[in-house]
């Protein structure tokens, strides 16, 4: 079992590739990146121009592309947790 | 029950594939990014001990047991085979200086007579 839109929120983001639909930051909306890192409310994006950008998950709409193409769109508020706590366990109200 | 039981399988099934996932890039980052592997290595740590599943063999003598660095042979740890007292590896980490030792069994030929 891989990868699936269905327990993507309890699998690994790191090496995923990410896009921001909706932000409160308008500087952020159209974001594209790989992400290389993550916190409690951070994503740390690798963009395509290079730099290396800290994006807050709350308060943005992502968009991750999963190995095999698919197109997942998450809130943000979904996923603040800590990396280690994701997988723990499996939140009551599904997605 | 019977679903608690089987959302813990899946759960140590995740878990399992996201070492998996993170040993594999740290192994490829080590080069360019030794620190982010690092970080990759401290994570899957972390998952096994907040999900309680272990480590998979493989990754686990890739990872220092006194100070859980990433061990790359011949970059930041020393690996020889000895055979005093019972056969074992010994993995000097070059990060905390001490040892781990690792048994293995000898597949003894038998002499036919």
């Amino acid at each position: 079992m891989r990868i699936t839109p269905h327990n993507l929120i309890l699998h690994e983001l790191i090496g995923l590739r990410c896009r921001i639909v909706k932000s409160t930051d308008p500087g952020h909306v159209g974001l594209e990146g790989i992400v290389i890192d993550e916190t409690l409310n951070t994503l740390l994006l690798k963009c395509e121009d290079g730099k290396i950008r800290r994006i807050p998950k709350r308060n943005s709409v992502f968009h991750f592309i999963l190995p095999s193409g698919e197109i997942v769109e998450v809130e943000g508020v979904v996923i603040v947790k800590r990396p280690e706590e994701r997988t723990k366990k499996i939140p009551e109200k599904r997605w | 029950m019977a679903r608690r039981k089987s959302e813990r399988a899946l759960i140590r099934d995740i878990a399992r594939q996201r070492m998996e996932i993170l040993y594999e890039m740290a192994s490829k980052l080590f080069e360019e990014l030794p620190e982010l592997a690092q970080r990759y290595i401290d994570l899957i740590r972390k998952i096994s001990m907040k999900c309680r599943v272990r480590i998979p063999r493989h990754i686990k003598r890739r990872i220092c047991k006194h100070c859980g660095t990433f061990l790359v042979p011949g970059v930041n740890c020393r690996v020889r085979l000895r055979t005093n007292r019972y056969p074992h590896i010994t993995i000097t980490c070059f990060n905390c200086k001490r040892q781990i030792r690792y048994p293995y069994k000898v597949n003894r030929v038998k002499k036919r007579s």
